[in-house]
């Protein structure tokens, strides 16, 4: 289980941040949220979608810090950079793909 | 003892009898991996004919070489038989023809395990091929879209073909993944930790780890739509509160991180063989192994790219459009470290490099226009166009046939002991590539004038009379190709020059075997020090040929090899495989008597054939373990280790956390497909729900905990060594998973509606149902457990059965619990007694 977290640590924030991104998306157009604006051009989607996806990004901030430093679990450097891959893409990849949060256009 | 005694004491134990009796019991990972890989080629073959006959029909407007209806046929085969019964067949056959030999191993940790799988894949072909003989191929796309393969529009046996037939043949692919997991983690040679493993090896980790989690949606969603077409149970139809795009989720849930499953073994054959064509270390291993994993992750947040044109929300589009476009960082950052290999090296244009070059050159463009299509507005333009079919086939061949041919020509040696001609070969490789490239080049200007995919014919005038002929012309020529490469093997294996024992003068450990492979891989194990370790040390292989590494003898002859410590590669367990056996081929003949039954329609026959499979799979277990407590045991070197079931975490164990989280998955893509029904689902809520018994309820919550409790009392009587009160512990868990079993189905048949009237109750019996199922299993894994301990195979020190008999059980209890949760929660405001 520690090689799992050292290793995949920022990747598995990444799968988790999307999951529950998608999940709370498809769950807000099923339950009508994204149909009516309430603060300018955002509707209540906004306001549940944005929280989470900027939570999911410290998360994988945190896990980008941590990733890549275990040298008991991870001890050689192919490893630990790897690791460190991984960090920077689960962040990178939630910044990018969580981005369309912002967007005003939800479940049309 | 010389190298010819101790090749002859090996060889009688690991070897295969001769004749059909070795045919049908061998376990060998090389006979197997090498059947894999022929039985793939032939498929290849019988999908390229088809190919051809769909070239034939297209390479002029209003042909009549063949009609719809064997059109349909012969493109939902092409499709079928290239994913499914070549391209993962095939790098499965690879990997377990060399992932021993690469990891310093005798064998894979699941030998029975590979074999079963093998003849799944064999017997659920066959289901296929003999449906296209007479007539009655599936006919609804690779992908079966819903409603079509529906009842209502598919009415006739060909959906079942492919749903019964592919899920079979899915079965080996799932045996392969968990194998091939374990394999890597576990059975390496002493001393080769993670960092040194091969990089193959961890592309082929990373591949059967996507596997493992990849392949439950599809299972899933095949098992599903059978349910509906045979029983009448609505998932998919929108009139009875079901949804057709459930199946698209559930089928690119698989289909697209299929896709990455093809290409990364095959990234893995360049890794491994572009360096030894360039003469230098690969640059950028650590960079590598991030990349894998990265797109193993990413590959799984993509599916939805298949799914732009179906009218989802813009929010979900933007995400995966997003998603789509950034895959392609980690795909470039292995570019990068090829070419940077090949600058710092010396490159020679050998035929394996040829074909790598051409892998360069062909997915590149594969890969560009992957990058187009994952830009929605260009998306709609294109979709289901030609366009979109050069691009998958630029992606597959290009990123699978070229690096495959790579290793096939690297490996040949490998395989056969001889050498092929190297003229034949390139006259092979410039057709293949020039024909694919006259084929599918232009094919992306027939999609952008408009052509759509799957149509059998077309009106002149359109402008796509001379793309088209282009195209069919290309494809001939690419066909020739391939059969001077089958020509130029054939040549090689029966007239070619022996090869030297490292013709290539590579540094991983497969060199290191004689030639040809014997049955034990290596007369003794190395200790590997580095990534290339026949770099470092020179005579290497005559030092293990003479027995002088680990277990370079036999002892009481039996199957040894090493296990390891995941991360440090220290050995830690002396691993006993099985020998060879009847039981894969029988296993394999009850699962396919259970998929006929389906698919003819002899329901009652069902539970006989899952009944058999039940009786041999207890066999299976039976001859393994032992009576006595060994101790450390002498494996040369100086070193001694534990038996595999006196270790902690043996091969058998990480075998069974593979298979549950397999079967999580699939169970999760249950869950999402509940979920995805209730939010998006027409006719939803439904008119009738559940009404909860709170009396049955309690009652399976009451045994639930009952059986943990009862079974973590017998697991510490057992490590205490009070083996009479372990047993009534068991008992008393047994009683109680029975209990748990009877009020799951009693609090369905007292609370649910009909699984035929809306899918509503489809969705909630299916749970009910699986839940049931893993009581019954937790239920047969203890009392196998219980009679064990009657049998003396059970001591403080030999606890790996009980071991994982709690997985199993813990897995079966969450279940459970989760099933009456998510059933009963929503219908909390009728909860009666």
């Amino acid at each position: 289980m520690a090689l799992v977290t050292r290793l995949f640590g920022g990747l598995l924030v990444w799968a988790a941040g999307f999951a529950v991104i998608y999940g709370a998306h498809g769950l807000g157009c099923g339950l009508g949220w994204g149909e009516r604006p309430v603060l300018g051009p955002f509707t209540p989607l906004n306001m549940a979608l944005i929280p989470l996806w900027l939570a999911s990004l410290l998360v994988a901030a945190w896990a980008l810090r941590h990733a890549g430093r275990d040298s008991t679990t991870l001890q050689e450097p192919a490893l630990r950079r790897a690791a460190l891959i991984g960090g920077w893409a689960g962040l990178v990849g939630l910044v990018v793909m969580g981005a369309p949060v912002l967007l005003p256009a939800h479940c049309l | 003892m010389s190298a010819l005694k101790l090749h002859g004491e090996l060889d009688a134990v690991w070897g295969v009898p001769r004749g059909w009796r070795g045919v049908l019991t061998s376990v060998n990972h090389s006979d197997l991996g090498i059947r894999f890989m022929v039985a793939a080629g032939v498929y290849f073959a019988i999908g390229g004919v088809l190919a051809m006959m769909i070239r034939a029909q297209l390479a002029t407007p209003r042909s009549a070489f063949i009609g719809p209806e064997i059109y349909n046929q012969v493109f939902t085969m092409h499709g079928s038989l290239m994913m499914f019964m070549f391209a993962i067949p095939f790098f499965e056959g690879l990997a377990m023809y060399l992932l021993p030999k690469l990891l310093g191993s005798r064998d894979l940790a699941f030998p029975r395990l590979s074999a079963f799988g093998w003849w799944c894949y064999l017997f659920g072909g066959s289901i296929l091929l003999v449906a296209m003989a007479v007539g009655l191929a599936p006919d609804g796309g690779w992908f079966m879209y819903t409603p079509l393969a529906s009842k209502t529009y598919t009415p006739g046996i060909n959906a079942d073909v492919w749903l019964l037939g592919i899920t079979f043949v899915e079965i080996s692919a799932v045996c392969a993944s968990i194998e091939i997991t374990v394999s890597v983690l576990k059975l390496r040679a002493p001393g080769m930790s993670l960092g040194r493993m091969p990089i193959f090896a961890w592309y082929i980790l990373v591949t059967a780890l996507m596997m493992v989690v990849g392949f439950p949606p599809l299972i899933l969603a095949s098992t599903l739509l059978e349910i509906e077409r045979a029983f009448g149970w609505p998932f998919f139809d929108p009139q009875r509160g079901g949804n057709p795009l459930l199946w698209q989720h559930l089928f690119w849930l698989f289909g697209h991180p299929e896709v990455y499953i093809i290409f990364l073994p095959a990234a893995g054959v360049v890794s491994t063989v572009l360096p030894v064509m360039v003469r230098h270390t690969l640059l950028g291993y650590g960079w590598i192994v991030g990349s894998i994993l990265v797109l193993g992750f990413f590959s799984f947040g993509l599916w939805v790219h298949h799914m732009f044109a179906t009218g989802i929300p813009h929010l979900a589009l933007a995400l995966f459009s997003a998603a789509s476009a950034l895959v392609a960082v980690p795909t470039v950052v292995q570019l990068f470290a090829w070419l940077a290999t090949m600058w710092a090296g010396r490159p020679q244009m050998r035929l394996p490099m040829l074909y790598i070059a051409g892998f360069f050159f062909n997915f590149l463009l594969g890969g560009l226009t992957g990058v187009m299509l994952a830009i929605v507005p260009f998306n709609w333009q294109v979709h289901d166009t030609a366009f979109v079919t050069a691009h998958l086939h630029y992606v597959l061949i290009g990123g699978f046939i070229f690096p495959m041919l790579a290793g096939v020509y690297y490996w040949l040696p490998r395989f056969t002991a001889r050498r092929s001609h190297p003229l034949l070969g390139q006259l092979g490789f410039w057709l293949i590539f020039v024909g694919f490239n006259v084929t599918f080049l232009v094919m992306h200007l027939t999609g952008l004038l408009g052509m759509p995919r799957r149509i059998y014919t077309y009106e002149p005038g359109l402008g796509w009379e001379w793309p088209n002929l282009i195209s069919s012309i290309g494809s001939f020529v690419m066909t020739f190709g391939f059969a001077v490469v089958l020509i130029d093997g054939v040549l090689a294996i029966v007239f070619g020059r022996r090869s030297s024992r490292n013709p290539w003068r590579a540094s991983t450990l497969e060199w290191a075997l004689p030639m040809p492979a014997p049955s034990y891989n290596l007369a003794s194990l190395p200790h590997v020090e580095s990534r290339e370790p026949l770099d470092r040390y020179h005579k290497l292989a005559q030092s293990l040929a003479m027995g002088e590494g680990y277990l370079g003898r036999t002892r009481d002859g039996l199957r040894e090899t090493t296990g390891v410590e995941v991360v440090s590669g220290r050995v830690s367990e002396i691993v006993i495989l099985p020998g060879n056996s009847w039981l894969p081929i029988a296993t394999a003949a009850a699962t396919g008597s259970f998929f006929l039954a389906l698919l003819l329609g002899y329901y009652w026959l069902a539970p006989i054939a899952l009944l058999g499979v039940a009786s041999l799979l207890w066999r299976w277990a039976a001859p393994l373990g032992a009576r006595a407590d060994l101790g450390p045991i002498d494996i040369g070197r100086g070193a001694s280790v534990l038996p595999h079931h006196e270790a902690a975490e043996a091969p058998g164990w990480w075998g069974s956390v593979f298979a549950l989280v397999t079967n999580a998955t699939f169970f999760s893509s249950m869950l999402f497909g509940y979920a995805f029904l209730a939010t998006v689902g027409p006719g939803w809520p439904p008119p009738v729900m559940v009404q909860p018994s709170l009396l049955a309820g309690g009652v399976v919550f009451g045994a639930v905990t009952l059986a943990f409790l009862a079974e973590g009392f017998a697991f510490r009587r057992m490590l205490a060594g009070d083996m009479g009160s372990a047993g009534t512990g068991l008992v008393v868990a047994i009683a109680a998973l029975l209990i748990c079993m009877l009020g799951l189905l009693a609090f369905g048949w007292l609370g649910l509606p009909s699984p035929r009237d809306h899918a509503y109750g489809a969705v909630t019996w299916v749970m009910l149902i699986y839940g049931a199922l893993h009581g019954f299993i937790a239920l047969v894994v203890l009392a196998f457990v219980r009679r064990r301990i009657a049998a003396g195979y059970v001591s403080p020190a030999r606890m790996l059965e009980p071991r994982v008999a709690r997985l199993w059980l813990r897995y079966g209890l969450a279940a459970m619990l989760i099933v009456l949760a998510a059933i009963a929660l929503p219908g909390a405001a009728s909860w009666r007694w």
